[in-house]
C-alpha cells in the first residue's frame, strides 16, 4: 500500500449497462444469462453502501473491500493479465489429493479427467454452458447485498459443475480460482443432483497488494445427495477479498463444509447454508490463522427452513501480530422447522498482545421443539500449558506450536479422512510461519 | 519504525480531526491547538466505532457509537463502555506534511 492514502467516502464504482452488454457480447452469452446480469446491475445501481450499524458490516468498512473504480477494460476478459504460471502451479500442489483441477479464468476451457467424464460430470464455462442455468442467481439472489449484486452483474469468469443424478464421484473436483487481475469477479455454480455425491475443493489463490476479488459461489444439493465443500482461502499478501457462498439442501441432503482461511489483507467471507428439505444436514468445520495486520471478517449462516434438520458448526481462529478477526454466526430456525437441531461454536486463541477477536454468535428461533446451543471464547494461551511443556523440555515456538495444534485438533479430526491430510498440511505450514514469527 | 506522510498541515485546522489509512492502520489525526497534533487509533476499542465520526473536545475524542471517550495524547480511556486504551503514534511535521511513525509488523 502506498505510504499516503487519505480516507474519504467514495461512491460505488460505476458499472454501466453498456459495460455489461459489452461483457455479455464478448462472452457470447445466452440471453437468459444476460437478463440475469441486467437484474443484478439494476440492484447494484440502486443499492446503498451496507449499513455499518448492522453487525454484518459493523467491524469492516465496506468501502475498504470495494475497488475504488471499475473501468470497462477491467471487466473484459480479453484485457486481463495472464496468470502467473508459477503461482498457479504452486497452488495446485497445496492439496495432495489427485483429481481434476479446474481453473476459473476468463478464457478457460474446462477439462475433466477420464473418471469424471465417465461419471458424466459436467464442467462448463458459465458463459458458454449448454446446460440449463435456471439455478444461477437462485441461492445468492440479486437483493442479497451490494457485493453480490456487483458480482451478479459483472462476473467475468464462471464455472458450472454438475454431478448427474445418482453418480458417486470418488475423486475431489478441484476448482482453482486465481486472483489474476486487479479486480476479479469469479462465479461458481455447483449442482449435485438427487442421490449424487461429490467433493468440490474451491481454492482462492494469488494476487498481491492492489488486488480485489469479489466472488460468489452457489451450490445446490439435491434430495439425498451429498456434497463435501472445501474452501481454501490463500490469497496473496495485500489482497482484498470478498466471497459469498450459499448452499441449498433438499430433503435428506448432506453438506460438509471445510474452511481454511489464511491469506489476504482484508478478507470478508459470508458462508451459508439453507436447509430447505426435511432431514437435511449441514456440518461446518473452519480454521482461520491470521498474522501481521490481516483483517478477517467471517460470517456463517445456517437457516433451518424445513423441520427435522440438523446443523453443526465449529470455527477456530488463532491470531498473531496485530491481526484481527471478526466472526458473526447466525442460526435461524424458521416457524415451520420444528424438531430441528443446531449447534455453533467459535473459539479464538490470541497469540500476541496486539491481536484482537470479536465473536457474535446469534440464535433466531421462531418455533418450539428445537434443540440449539452456541458458544464462543476468546483467550490467550494458558501459561500453565506452556509451563507443563517446559517441564518436559519443550519450550519456545515448539511448545506454542503444540498448544495451538492441540487447540485445533478437535476440529481437524472431524474432517473426513480423504480431505484431512491436505488440510492438516496446510495448517501445519501456516502454523510454522505464524509461530515462528511470534 | 517508518515515517509515513499522512496529510498536509494546512489540511488539518485547529480543533478538527482527520482520518487517514496508512499501511493498513486506521489513524485519527487530532489538532488540539495550533502547535499540538496527535495521532491515535481511529477504531474504538469497545465496538470498532470510527472515532473520526465522533467529536473532538479539547484533548478528548468521543466515539459516535456508544460515547466512549479517549485522551488523544496517550490513548487512555476516559469513559466507559471502552475499557482498553488505544495506541497512539509519534508524529512530526516535515516540509509542510504531517508524518506518522509506524512500527514495522
Amino acid at each position: 500500500m502506498a505510504d499516503q492514502a487519505l480516507l474519504s467516502s467514495p461512491g460505488k464504482p460505476v458499472v454501466s449497462e453498456k459495460d455489461i452488454r459489452t461483457l455479455a457480447e464478448v462472452l457470447h452469452e445466452p440471453p437468459d444469462v444476460s437478463e440475469s446480469r441486467r437484474e443484478c446491475l439494476s440492484a447494484y445501481q440502486s443499492a446503498d453502501w451496507p449499513d455499518r450499524v448492522q453487525h454484518l458490516w459493523r467491524y469492516t468498512d465496506p468501502r475498504r473491500v470495494m475497488p475504488e473504480q471499475l473501468k470497462p477494460d477491467q471487466l473484459m476478459p480479453s484485457q486481463r493479465m495472464p496468470s502467473s504460471a508459477s503461482q498457479i502451479e504452486q497452488a495446485k500442489d497445496l492439496l495432495p489429493q489427485e483429481g481434476p483441477a479446474v481453473l476459473i479464468t476468463p478464457n478457460m476451457k474446462p477439462e475433466v479427467n477420464a473418471s469424471a467424464r465417465e461419471a458424466g460430470v459436467v464442467l462448463e464455462s458459465l458463459s458458454e454452458a449448454r446446460e440449463d442455468l435456471a439455478q444461477l442467481g437462485q441461492a445468492v439472489r440479486t437483493d442479497h447485498g451490494l457485493f453480490e449484486a456487483l458480482n451478479g452483474a459483472a462476473w467475468n469468469a464462471g464455472l458450472l459443475v454438475k454431478i448427474p443424478r445418482g453418480k458417486l464421484l470418488a475423486e475431489p473436483l478441484r476448482v482453482l480460482i486465481p486472483a489474476m487481475a486487479s479486480t476479479n469477479l469469479p462465479r461458481l455454480l455447483v449442482v449435485v443432483e438427487d442421490g449424487a455425491s461429490a467433493t468440490v475443493v474451491e481454492e482462492h489463490v494469488g494476487g498481491n497488494a492492489g488486488t480485489h476479488s469479489i466472488g460468489v459461489s452457489e451450490l445446490f444439493v439435491g434430495t439425498a445427495a451429498q456434497l463435501r465443500h472445501v474452501i481454501v482461502q490463500q490469497w496473496g499478501a495485500g489482497v482484498v477479498g470478498h466471497l459469498t457462498t450459499r448452499t441449498h439442501l433438499e430433503r435428506d441432503a448432506q453438506l460438509f463444509t471445510v474452511l481454511a482461511s489464511f491469506g489476504g489483507s482484508v478478507v470478508k467471507l459470508d458462508l451459508g447454508a439453507a436447509l430447505t428439505g426435511e432431514g437435511a444436514q449441514s456440518e461446518f468445520m473452519g480454521v482461520a490463522l491470521g498474522e501481521g495486520r490481516q483483517h478477517f471478517d467471517h460470517h456463517t449462516e445456517h437457516r433451518h427452513i424445513a423441520g427435522h434438520t440438523w446443523s453443526n458448526l465449529d470455527f477456530k481462529v488463532a491470531l498473531t501480530g496485530r491481526s484481527r478477526s471478526v466472526y458473526t454466526g447466525l442460526i435461524r430456525i424458521e416457524e415451520n422447522a420444528p424438531g430441528s437441531e443446531a449447534y455453533q461454536e467459535n473459539r479464538n486463541l490470541m497469540l500476541s498482545e496486539k491481536c484482537r477477536a470479536d465473536t457474535i454468535p446469534e440464535l433466531e428461533i421462531l418455533t418450539d421443539e428445537v434443540s440449539c446451543s452456541h458458544g464462543a471464547t476468546v483467550a490467550p494461551v494458558d501459561p500453565e500449558q506452556l509451563f507443563y511443556l517446559a517441564s518436559r523440555s519443550i519450550s519456545g515456538p515448539d511448545a506454542l506450536r503444540l498448544v495451538v495444534r492441540g487447540y485445533l485438533e478437535n476440529t481437524l479430526r472431524r474432517i473426513p479422512a480423504g480431505l484431512r491430510d491436505g488440510i492438516e498440511s496446510l495448517v501445519t505450514e501456516r502454523l510454522t510461519r505464524l509461530v515462528g514469527e511470534h | 519504525m517508518k515515517w509515513c506522510k499522512a496529510c498536509r498541515l494546512t489540511e488539518l485546522p485547529t480543533g478538527h480531526t482527520r482520518p487517514v489509512e496508512l499501511a493498513d492502520e486506521f489513524i485519527l489525526l487530532c489538532r488540539v491547538s495550533d502547535a499540538e497534533i496527535y495521532a491515535i487509533e481511529n477504531v474504538c476499542s469497545h465496538d470498532d466505532g470510527p472515532l473520526g465520526e465522533g467529536s473532538l473536545t479539547g484533548k478528548v475524542v468521543e466515539c459516535p457509537r456508544h460515547g466512549a471517550r479517549f485522551d488523544v495524547t496517550n490513548g487512555t480511556v476516559l469513559r466507559l463502555p471502552a475499557a482498553t486504551p488505544l495506541d497512539t503514534f509519534p508524529i512530526r511535521i516535515s516540509d509542510g506534511w504531517i508524518e506518522v511513525a509506524l512500527e514495522d509488523v
